[in-house]
């Protein structure tokens, strides 16, 4: 380098050039700031305002000018998505063009831009200033992209952490789906428990199950079932070796002894009748028809052993302490005859192979059989003494939401390579993505992997202040005790219905009113000889075959426990409000759907023995306010008056005829 | 002559790779696909429904379809409980505006001089809600309106 002291004309030349040079790049920086996007945008809109908006509106509109933000200091976000979308929460830009849209539907009215900005339910690059920079498409580095809408619902999720959420549709059918597809069993899932996910405890399965059945289960659970609640663990004929082994040989406790039952006396056609009888029907379904809380019946006879079922339907919670069946109050004929019926007529398409398998009784075999069934995982959902302890198998899905994902792990697939396009791979093919995966194969339909991935996109990383999330509370388990605690426990009255919010959802009617609004010698009735109270409804409360002082004990603790004072006035029968509730009656058009002296529609239920059945607190209650004591009830809310209300209580109380009070 | 001529072939060489690269990348991102996104948007093709009109049918389904039909046509299950039974909607509903549906959907037949027998749902369905059936309605009497 020449020294520049020497050579002035030189320096001059270089500061001539850098003068220069700083002259452009001001100019550019100036010019740049000048024509940015937003300007432009801004000036389209300013124009477009003078068009949809008179001159008065246009007086009271604020002043467009400059970048526009929200900071939701709480989250630590700032949004300048409103320097180009102003017309997002006006509505008479409802039909302009984008950027100047309206936000479509009333969200903003719940959600409003101060208080949640944009980004929080869109994603997106909320600093940014240009189309490019605020990720309204996939961009290099940005990982958060804006969610498609057909996505969205994952963002709801995010702070609405409980698992019905009524505006989000597909993000609840995902959550159901989490819930009922047992993911919970080897992942550690927010909002979702291991407890929840039941399968049977196989510590005496060796009594249970015929050997052939086992294998063909093994293979591929739904080989036997269509809708196998098992999925396929892609198993080799090894490991299918070893685990039928071990099975077989799980003994603990052994079934009640059935040696004096005279098999050849059993008549498959009483059991039969009393399968629809008692209807079993309600949770297990045979043939494409019936319940899903119990396991499908329709090939039982391939699956089980006849001394074995026998048991079961005698106690069984014998070998199932926490059995989801109840205790039926059978006869040991009548049992035999029901064994009868499922062993010799549900037999499916496969038959009942009688080959003995001896295998289990190799050590080595049934070593290996123990391996598998720890390596698999199996004791996530088949509960199994001495395995209480051990780690979930899945890796932990906290934070699943914000998973980073490399291109690499798409090799060979022509897809986008997204996270929630590499989750629903993974959910249909789990070995597609990664070939050792020891995740089992489900049998979701597209749309089931699609809005399961919506449901496990809402789970993101970030911790969220309090303020933002909405949650459900978690019912404490309710677990009465003494003698009403004891026929809670065998007839599991808790397997379809709600007592403070825990038990099951079959029965849409939770318990804890229950006393206030059903007479106690209707109850002692319905519990003896449960009827059709809504015609339409397949799901019937089964008849247990209860004794009279057991339906007595039941209805008197919930006549006196399941209360609501607020429900139990006086009654005094009045003829004239009597009549001015049937006039009432029929003027509401209540008939198109309730059914009053054998005439009237289906849909809610027969009120021709209300009188017997109802409690009029409880009636002029209900039709009030249908909505505040049932959501989501197809009772409509009529906007009666309170007197209204009694007197339609007056009416109903008076229909004690029962004609067409149907007890199918 | 050397230099020239190399960096003459130095030039080619960038721009044929330039250029090959451009090619793949415009050739591999039509063929990348977006499977999850394409389980909505065929469903959404399907059924041609947007998505207020999407939750104007679960709707209907919900509250409407027992008397009046999966498609409105008036024969749900519940419909030969009624007297009169509920009309057909791809003819009785172009008779009327949408604002005079709406206005049964709100409060009952009985709010427009008819049968009390279809009960009114605003007090239990949000404005948005009344509006996606209306969109539904229009759906049913008229399927261009998809």
């Amino acid at each position: 380098m020449r020294n520049p002291q020497t050579s002035p004309l030189r320096l001059h030349q270089a500061f001539a050039v850098l003068g220069v040079a700083f002259l452009a790049i001001f100019a550019w920086v100036f010019f740049k700031e000048y024509l940015a996007e937003w300007r432009t945008i801004q000036a389209q809109f300013r124009r477009l305002e003078r068009r949809v908006k008179d001159p008065h509106a246009l007086s009271l509109a604020p002043p467009v000018g400059g970048i526009q933000q929200i900071w939701l200091t709480d989250l630590d976000r700032v949004d300048r998505c409103t320097t180009c979308h102003l017309g997002v929460d006006d509505p008479s830009f409802a039909s302009a063009p984008q950027p100047f849209t309206a936000h479509p539907g009333a969200w903003l009215r719940t959600h409003s831009p101060d208080r949640f900005g944009c980004t929080v339910c869109h994603g997106g690059q909320g600093e940014a200033t240009t189309h490019a920079d605020a990720a309204h498409h996939r961009v290099p580095y940005w990982p958060e992209p804006i969610r498609a809408g057909e996505l969205i619902e994952a963002n709801c999720g995010t702070c609405h952490r409980q698992r019905v959420v009524p505006q989000a549709f597909w993000l609840t059918s995902g959550r159901e789906q989490i819930a009922r597809a047992g993911c919970a069993a080897c992942h550690d899932i927010p909002g979702f428990s291991g407890a929840e996910v039941r399968a049977p405890r196989l510590e005496s399965v060796g009594y249970k199950l015929q050997p052939a059945w086992v294998n063909v289960w093994l293979a591929n659970p739904s080989d036997y079932l269509s809708q196998a609640r098992m999925p396929n663990f892609r198993l080799t004929p090894d490991e299918i070796a070893g685990l039928s082994a071990f099975l077989l040989a799980q003994r603990a406790v052994a079934p009640l002894d059935s040696s004096a039952i005279d098999w050849g006396q059993a008549n498959p056609q009483r059991g039969r009748t009393l399968f629809g009888e008692a209807r079993c029907v309600t949770c297990h379904m045979v043939d494409g028809r019936g319940g899903t809380l119990g396991p499908d019946l329709s090939a039982v006879a391939s699956k089980v052993r006849r001394e074995w079922l026998f048991s079961f339907l005698k106690d069984p919670m014998r070998d199932q302490p926490d059995a989801v069946m109840l205790r039926y109050r059978f006869t040991d004929e009548e049992i035999r005859d029901l064994v009868a019926y499922l062993t010799t007529e549900l037999l499916g398409s496969t038959e009942p192979s009688a080959t003995p398998d001896l295998r289990y009784q190799s050590p080595t075999l049934v070593e290996q059989g123990r391996e598998a069934f720890v390596r698999h995982g199996c004791y996530g959902c088949h509960r199994f003494a001495g395995m209480e302890n051990l780690p979930k198998i899945g890796p932990s899905l906290v934070g699943v939401g914000d998973k980073p994902v490399e291109p690499a792990e798409f090799k060979g697939k022509t897809v986008v390579p997204t996270l929630p396009n590499w989750l629903f791979l993974k959910l249909r093919e789990p070995d597609a993505l990664l070939a050792a995966s020891r995740m089992p194969t489900y049998a979701f339909t597209e749309m089931e992997a699609a809005v399961v991935v919506i449901g496990l996109l809402s789970i993101r990383k970030t911790e969220l202040p309090a303020s933002r999330v909405t949650t459900a509370p978690q019912p404490e388990p309710y677990q009465p005790q003494g003698a009403f605690g004891a026929l809670v426990s065998r007839y599991r009255c808790l397997s379809c219905h709600r007592v403070g919010g825990s038990g099951g959802t079959l029965s849409t009617v939770p318990l804890d009113r229950i006393g206030s609004q059903l007479q106690r010698t209707y109850l002692i009735d319905y519990l003896q000889n449960p009827g059709a109270v809504r015609v339409g409804i397949e799901e019937r409360m089964p008849k247990f075959g209860m004794t009279a002082e057991e339906a007595r004990t039941l209805a008197d603790y919930m006549s006196t426990v399941f209360v609501d004072d607020s429900l139990d006035g006086p009654f005094k029968p009045d003829p004239e409000a009597t009549r001015r509730g049937e006039r009432l009656f029929e003027a509401l058009g209540c008939r198109s759907c309730h059914i009053v002296g054998g005439r009237g529609g289906y849909v809610g239920p027969d009120l021709g023995d209300s009188g017997r059945r109802l409690k009029p607190g409880w009636i002029e209650a209900w039709l009030t306010d249908p909505e505040g004591w049932k959501p989501g009830t197809l009772q409509p809310n009529y906007g009666l008056r309170a007197e209204e209300a009694r007197d339609l209580a007056a009416y109903l109380m008076s229909l004690t005829s029962g004609v067409g009070g149907r007890t199918r | 002559m050397t230099r020239f001529l190399r960096t003459l072939s130095a030039l080619l060489i960038v721009a044929v790779v330039a250029a090959s690269g451009a090619a793949c990348r415009k050739e591999s991102e039509a063929l990348y696909a977006d499977p999850l996104i394409n389980v909505f948007t065929e469903r959404a093709r399907d059924e041609g429904l947007t998505r207020e009109q999407t939750d104007g049918k679960r709707l209907f389904a919900r509250y409407c379809a027992t008397c009046h039909g999966d498609a409105g046509q008036g024969d749900g299950q519940n419909a030969y409980n009624l007297d009169p039974e509920p009309p057909d909607f791809s003819e009785s509903l172009k008779l009327h505006q949408p604002s005079y549906w709406r206005r049964i959907i709100e409060g009952g037949s009985a709010a427009v001089g008819r049968s009390p027998q279809c009960p009114p749902w605003g007090r239990m369905l949000a404005s948005s809600d009344l509006d996606a059936l209306v969109g539904y309605l229009q759906v049913l009497t008229n399927p261009s309106a998809r």
